[in-house]
């Protein structure tokens, strides 16, 4: 009897001890998670693994945000865009003698939504153009001044891209990157081409494409080389489909894919599939663009200015030239595609931001940025300050800036971009003609933008 | 537990005694957190997606305007929800009896006496340890143009050279190659909880079939089988679960469109591109995600009346 009566005693303070011990583990995962949407609470932790800058040794100079914390939110990049922004940020810390936290998003423009739902969204954040028009309606975004912010300095294509409908610009654009055409001289050569026979317009592409494919077949085999890689993607067909029309939404935002012009400038895209002579990087059981060139599977791509590290780290074998993009029905483009920075309409630390997003648009900060990432610097200073013109392919590139639209189509371009993407492949299949695809792409993103109200 | 009740009983009282209060409140303690948790993360969940299926929802300003049944009626003239719906429920159809199948035969060979069976074992479980997202790289690694897969039939003949088929690009095959490939990742699994009801079956079952001079086939279908009933139950179920819910293989594989031709696109991929695309169409999700839970519920249902009326022969 004794012992039972211990065993039940025992067996009480068990369990006490064990619903403490939850107790405490529960209020020790909320006091994190405070912790973690607190951006100024307890960074201690974060500021120590950030590495040699603590933010005490300051300097002399400014030190008005000692002791406080900024946070960027940003998208993952490759190591040299990692390294640039850690040097953007060492040296933002040293100057103001205040902690930086970047929060990197894997998923950005899903997680981002999160924050701003949940109102936790970092001080600054990156904002693709493509998106800008959608996160513009959502309030998340302070307005700009023009003056504090140099934006006259920065090419007004750019600045158009982050001006909201009511004329306020919301993001100061921090790189551009544009299209251009690469082509493999060994490859051109190889079928007793030389680069200047390229042609220069769109027009004269199919006869020379199907020439030059036929010529590859030969010296190198059936179906082993493709002579032009292409995408089937909003972002790099979107000029060629609103050459000659009012662009691919309406008045309210809707798609407007089946204007005669636009069937006509998918039919363009086609007749180059269907003759053979452009093939996606999946075709070549590839997986993009840059690998196929890369790995001289492909004569000619059009790409953008990322893919220049790639070809000289990866690829360096590969003897490539770069030239403008053709033109389309006489009129030159290119795409660009350009990300800013936007003040969090919430945040604790709008000066900070602000002082953030002086610092790392200024010539020293697109500097920094601009040659350690591999992008074009949105304004013409900083371009002339990293001597672009000096570097044959980023000349090609920065020229084709004031060329080229953005990659926009108001605010639902995943939405029409996705239902493209959709059914483009059975337009390339020769189960639905030209008009048909673009019908049922229109039918379904609007019935999309309808449900989503 | 079973002391307190006898010590109720002898003493005759009614009415519970001190002992038993202490020992439902300690048991309730004990409950307590599991069910705060379930309950906030999963019932408060499930309730608000309901509400949130009858209004209009803008998260970004906060605002919910009561729309009544305008998702649902919307839902029911949606011709890409019809073919989410049909393109879950065709998977379904394909992968449940498959996987089915296969594992139930696979555990019956696995449990036989023949050399090496731990290995083949191990080996055949590997599938269900690796990660989906991995798989479906692989996958598409293999299926691609110039893939394995391609290879193997321009080496047999059975496709012309530099002709492979776009297996990842066709609407015709895209969705085939994910059930291929949750066939194979599921199977293991279920082999292995079949496999561990075999090692519980009385060898003097199988004697007496040898007696009643049954054949291999004959023992399989008429001792193994219906001795697995239970487990086939519960693997149906979870068949029916997971694979009217597939969602990662399926965004992985499309970049997270659904296409090519809306081909791979499920219910529930569907719903996350509603979510948390561009659209900022909650409501309209949580509608399409509560009719995906009521197809489940009845199909889940159907296969369980199915399931139990045949032990009744």
């Amino acid at each position: 009897m004794n012992g039972m009566i211990k065993k039940s005693k025992l067996s009480k303070l068990l369990a006490l001890c064990l619903t403490l011990a939850m107790l405490f583990a529960l209020a020790a995962c909320g006091g994190n998670n405070k912790g973690g949407s607190n951006a100024g609470g307890n960074s201690g932790g974060n500021a120590g693994d950030s590495g040699a800058n603590t933010p005490d040794d300051g300097g002399s100079d400014a030190g008005s945000f000692t002791g406080r914390t900024l946070t960027v939110g940003i998208w993952g990049g490759n190591d040299q865009e990692t390294a640039a922004i850690e040097q953007l940020k060492a040296n933002f810390e040293a100057q103001y003698g205040c902690t930086v936290e970047l929060k990197v998003y894997t998923d950005y423009n899903t997680q981002i939504q999160a924050d701003f739902i949940g109102k936790t969204a970092p001080d600054v954040f990156y904002v693709n153009g493509s998106m800008f028009p959608f996160f513009s309606t959502l309030g998340v975004m302070d307005p700009l001044d023009s003056a504090e912010y140099e934006l006259d300095k920065f090419y007004p294509n750019l600045i158009a891209a982050f001006t909201d409908a009511d004329g306020n610009v919301l993001c100061v654009p921090k790189d551009v990157s544009t299209l251009a055409t690469y082509y493999n001289i060994d490859l051109l050569e190889s079928a007793g081409y030389t680069p200047d026979d390229i042609p220069d317009s769109y027009d004269e592409y199919k006869a020379f494409l199907v020439d030059l494919q036929a010529k590859l077949d030969e010296v190198h085999g059936k179906n082993q080389i493709a002579a032009m890689t292409y995408n089937q993607d909003l972002a790099r067909n979107l000029f060629i489909l609103q050459d000659g029309n009012d662009g691919l939404i309406d008045a309210d935002g809707k798609a407007a894919l089946t204007g005669d012009s636009v069937v006509k400038n998918a039919e363009f895209i086609l007749d180059l599939v269907n003759a053979g002579v452009w093939k996606t990087p999946s075709d070549l059981g590839l997986g993009w663009n840059g690998e196929a060139f890369g790995t001289g599977k492909v004569a000619i791509m059009e790409e953008g200015n990322w893919v220049y590290g790639t070809l000289r780290t990866d690829y360096s074998d590969i003897n490539f030239g770069v030239k403008a993009m053709p033109t389309y029905n006489g009129t030159q483009y290119s795409m660009s595609y350009t990300v800013g920075y936007g003040i969090y309409s919430l945040s604790e630390n709008k000066d900070m931001a602000s002082a953030w997003i002086k610092y790392v648009t200024s010539v020293e900060g697109e500097t920094i940025w601009c040659s350690g990432a591999g992008c074009l610097p949105p304004r013409s200073d900083a371009a002339t300050a990293m001597d672009v013109e000096s570097d044959p392919v980023w000349k090609v590139h920065a020229e084709m800036t004031a060329y080229s639209i953005p990659e926009q189509l108001g605010n639902n371009y995943s939405i029409i971009n996705d239902a493209y993407r959709n059914y483009l492949p059975l337009a390339v299949s020769g189960e639905m003609s030209a008009a048909e695809f673009l019908a049922a792409a229109e039918t379904q993103a609007n019935q999309e933008i309808a449900n989503a109200g | 537990m079973s002391g307190g009740t006898q010590a109720a009983v002898k003493t005759g009282r009614k009415g519970p005694t001190k002992r038993q209060l202490q020992e439902w409140r300690q048991g309730y303690l004990f409950l307590a957190p599991a069910v705060i948790v379930v309950g906030v993360f999963i019932g408060l969940s499930a309730l608000f997606v309901l509400y949130l299926s009858f209004h209009k929802v803008n998260l970004f300003t906060d605002t919910y305007t009561f729309v009544a049944l305008d998702n649902y009626k919307r839902l029911f003239t949606d011709e890409i929800a019809r073919k989410a719906l049909m393109n879950s429920l065709s998977f379904a159809i394909v992968v449940i009896p498959c996987q089915t199948i296969i594992a139930l035969v696979v555990a019956s060979v696995l449990n036989g006496k023949i050399r090496g069976r731990y290995a083949f074992r191990t080996i055949y479980f590997l599938p269900t340890l690796t990660s989906s997202s991995a798989l479906t790289l692989i996958f598409m690694f293999m299926f691609s143009v110039t893939g394995p897969i391609n290879m193997m039939l321009i080496k047999m003949g059975v496709l012309p050279v530099g002709e492979g088929i776009n297996f990842l690009n066709d609407p015709s095959f895209a969705l085939k190659v994910i059930m291929v490939m949750n066939i194979w990742s599921t199977v293991p699994q279920y082999t292995t909880m079949y496999l561990a009801s075999l090692q519980d079956l009385p060898a003097s079952l199988y004697e007496a079939a040898d007696i009643d001079g049954a054949g291999t086939w004959k023992k399989f279908t008429s001792v193994t089988v219906p001795y697995l009933k239970p487990i086939t139950t519960y693997v149906l179920l979870t068949g029916i679960i997971g694979t009217l819910q597939m969602f990662d293989q399926a965004y992985i594989f499309s970049n997270g469109s659904g296409g090519p031709a809306n081909s791979t696109l499920t219910v529930s991929l569907m719903v996350y591109r509603y979510a948390f695309g561009s659209n900022n169409a909650m409501g309209y999700a949580s509608t399409v995600a509560i009719i995906l839970a009521v197809v489940i519920m009845i199909v889940s249902f159907i296969s369980e009346k199915l399931n139990a009326s045949e032990s009744l022969y």
